[in-house]
């Protein structure tokens, strides 16, 4: 054997198990990159799921809060829900035209103690639903109780 | 061969650095992956944690919820027990270990709230309130002070003035609340149905409340109202607050009992004001008091030596008794040199079937308890001679039904005096009578004001609604009044004054301050 062809047959083990590895590396680009494709659609999409969730949730507090100021005794129960709009940065609008939320809201009133007189002995219930426009995803649910001189 | 080997050494050295290039080219594509997963695992937290938050709103909610509810029992059940005041921490465990069990709010949902009152429950009470929700926990703390049915109005009103097929009733007599003469009314004011008045009428500092769906003015049209000042109108002191907006519309109503009711809590039976037949003051609280002619001191007839009654064992007609004869007088320990001056109540519980005070009838009422007599210039007062009510302030007149025919008018006048004035509300009056009420003034100025709490409103056993009060002259009634009808004719003022906090008839308790405690 010449020295030339021992280090040739060398090289070509050498160059075969390279393959291997090419290929191995080829699958793990391919895989970090699907990984990282899925990455790319995932991280903003998560955003947006964290944005609409948190969103939702400011926007549910906010109208409860609103209720709650108006205060047990001025507060009427809804026969139909208050219905507001709101853009994709929680900025009110008069209309669902660029609206992100809708958010609706009741009161009701409990007959707490069961005598068939609504007064201030019974608990107003306000609930608050948030929703995309054309209410087919509910985004966030608040519910709470009101008490004639409550909080 | 320098050359030949040249390219062997080469090939082996670059075979050498491939291998190199590999390792580092799978070191960085482990490396991109560890940061690929480390994103994923970033998004995957923050998503999580945002949920945390939504949980943390929750738990709040639910704790308010909570506190809401607890405040409504409050006002209703004087008997409730306290939780003891932990930590978040230590309600989480307890939760965990099924120590507490959390109400579910909304029910069948994984979010919820445990709330009590904490210390001694009084006028004033601490309540706490923890909110769950998934596991995560909040605590309310709030201080709430008693609220009492007399403080919502000057005059409340609560006939619907409705026909009785419940539409709106014009008629003359289905009145809720009615302005003749010059009557004028100082304060919050409210009714459940028609408000009658005229130009001659004035409304000072509001608001007006318009309860429910069947209150409404006669004409439609809201009276205009105005400021209180000093001695505007007579007998004013002080300057109001013009409310804003003046007429307020109040879908619910506030709850007031019947007098019935009011005498079933205050008494922990079920019998009504006729629980105050048997159960009251009436052989003791009740003295003379006589005037002597030339000083003009005024004394009270209590000679041990020479007992006396005011009113007789069955008798429950308070009306002869304000004007005694001279030979009971005596007999009691009044001298030659004194004369009658009029009837003394102690803090205590009267029954009457009637009152018929005349304009010339003095009643006055001791409205303090015995500690208090020195602290307020009453040293040489006597003490209570009611058992065992020596530190009891209030007098509560209650005014039940006849026991045979029907029941009869109830009259006071403006000679109902307080010894010590601070609180109309240490006077109370409920009245189950079917006969009314009226109050007669005098036309002085400043008129002398007859401070009461007068709950007239009590309902048969098929429940219909009834109690009716008439206000005459010059009457200046400052406190509160409760009615199905209220009727203000002549120059009468009614002005409202916020009653002393006490825990009887609680209409609701009101948080004065709440917080987040961890």
């Amino acid at each position: 054997m010449t020295p030339s062809r021992y280090s040739g047959l060398r090289q070509r083990t050498r160059r075969g198990f390279t393959y291997l590895e090419l290929i191995a590396s080829a699958m793990l680009v391919a895989i970090a990159g699907m990984g990282a494709m899925l990455s790319w659609r995932l991280a903003p999409q998560a955003v947006a799921n964290k944005r609409l969730t948190e969103m939702s949730v400011q926007l549910a507090v906010s109208e409860l809060e609103r209720l709650k100021a108006v205060k047990y005794q001025n507060l009427s129960d809804t026969t139909t829900p208050n219905v507001f709009y709101y853009d994709k940065n929680g900025g009110a609008l008069v209309s669902s035209t660029g609206a992100t939320y809708l958010v609706k809201s009741t009161v009701l009133t409990q007959d707490t103690n069961g005598d068939n007189l609504y007064d201030s002995l019974d608990l107003r219930e306000l609930t608050v639903e948030v929703w995309n426009p054309a209410e087919t995803q509910r985004y966030e649910q608040a519910q709470t109780l009101l008490a004639y001189g409550g909080l | 061969m320098l050359r030949s080997n040249q390219p062997t050494n080469q090939s082996s050295r670059v075979a050498s650095r491939r291998g190199i290039s590999l390792v580092i080219a799978q070191a960085l594509i482990l490396a991109m992956t560890l940061l690929i997963v480390a994103t994923q695992l970033q998004v995957i937290g923050q998503l999580k944690l945002t949920r945390t938050e939504k949980d943390y709103e929750h738990a709040l909610q639910a704790a308010e919820a909570g506190a809401n509810l607890y405040l409504s029992q409050l006002a209703v059940n004087p008997s409730i027990a306290a939780i003891p005041d932990m930590s978040v921490q230590a309600f989480r465990q307890a939760v965990k270990n099924g120590t507490i069990t959390v109400t579910r709010y909304p029910a069948g949902s994984e979010q919820g709230y445990y709330v009590g009152h904490v210390g001694t429950r009084g006028v004033s009470v601490t309540v706490v309130s923890y909110g769950w929700s998934h596991g995560v926990a909040r605590k309310v703390k709030l201080s709430a002070r008693v609220v009492s049915i007399f403080d919502s109005s000057t005059v409340y009103a609560l006939n619907p003035s409705l026909t009785a097929g419940g539409l709106p009733d014009a008629s003359n007599g289905n009145y809720s609340w009615r302005f003749s003469g010059s009557a004028r009314v100082v304060g919050a004011c409210g009714s459940l149905g028609r408000i009658d008045y005229s130009g001659n009428n004035d409304f000072y500092d509001g608001p007006i409340y318009l309860v429910g769906p069947h209150a409404r003015f006669f004409n439609g049209v809201a009276p205009v109202v105005i400021q209180s000042g000093p001695d505007v109108p007579d007998g004013h002191s002080g300057t109001g607050t013009l409310a804003s907006p003046a007429v307020q519309i109040n879908p619910r109503s506030v709850h007031i009992p019947t007098a019935d009711e009011a005498a079933n809590t205050a008494s922990g039976s079920t019998l009504g004001v006729e629980y105050f037949r048997s159960n009251n003051n009436n052989a003791t609280g009740l003295r003379y008091l006589v005037k002597h002619k030339t000083t003009g001191a005024i004394r009270e007839l209590n000679d041990p030596t020479k007992p006396y009654t005011v009113m007789s064992g069955t008798d429950y007609a308070l009306d002869g008794e304000f004007s005694p004869g001279p030979s009971a007088l005596s007999a009691a320990g009044m001298t030659a040199n004194e004369n009658y001056y009029a009837l003394r109540a102690y803090p205590g519980n009267y029954f009457f079937d009637r009152i018929n005070q005349q304009t010339s009838n003095v009643l006055v009422l001791r409205s303090y308890s015995d500690s208090e007599r020195v602290s307020l210039g009453f040293g040489s007062a006597p003490v209570n001679p009611n058992p065992g009510m020596s530190e009891a302030q209030n007098i509560r007149f209650w005014i039940g039904h006849r026991s045979g025919g029907g029941d009869p008018a109830t009259g006071f006048s403006y000679q109902s005096y307080m010894e010590y004035t601070r609180y109309a509300s240490r006077f109370r009056v409920y009245v189950a009578s079917s006969g009314g009420v009226s109050v007669s003034g005098t036309n002085q100025n400043p008129p002398p004001p007859f401070r009461v709490n007068l709950l007239v409103y009590n309902k048969t056993p098929a429940g219909d609604q009834y109690g009716s009060t008439t206000f005459n002259s010059g009457t200046y009634l400052y406190g509160s009044m409760i009615g199905w009808q209220v009727s203000q004719g002549g120059s009468t003022t009614t002005e409202k004054e916020l009653s002393e906090a006490t825990l009887e008839d609680v209409l609701s308790y009101e948080v004065t301050d709440w917080r987040e405690i961890e």
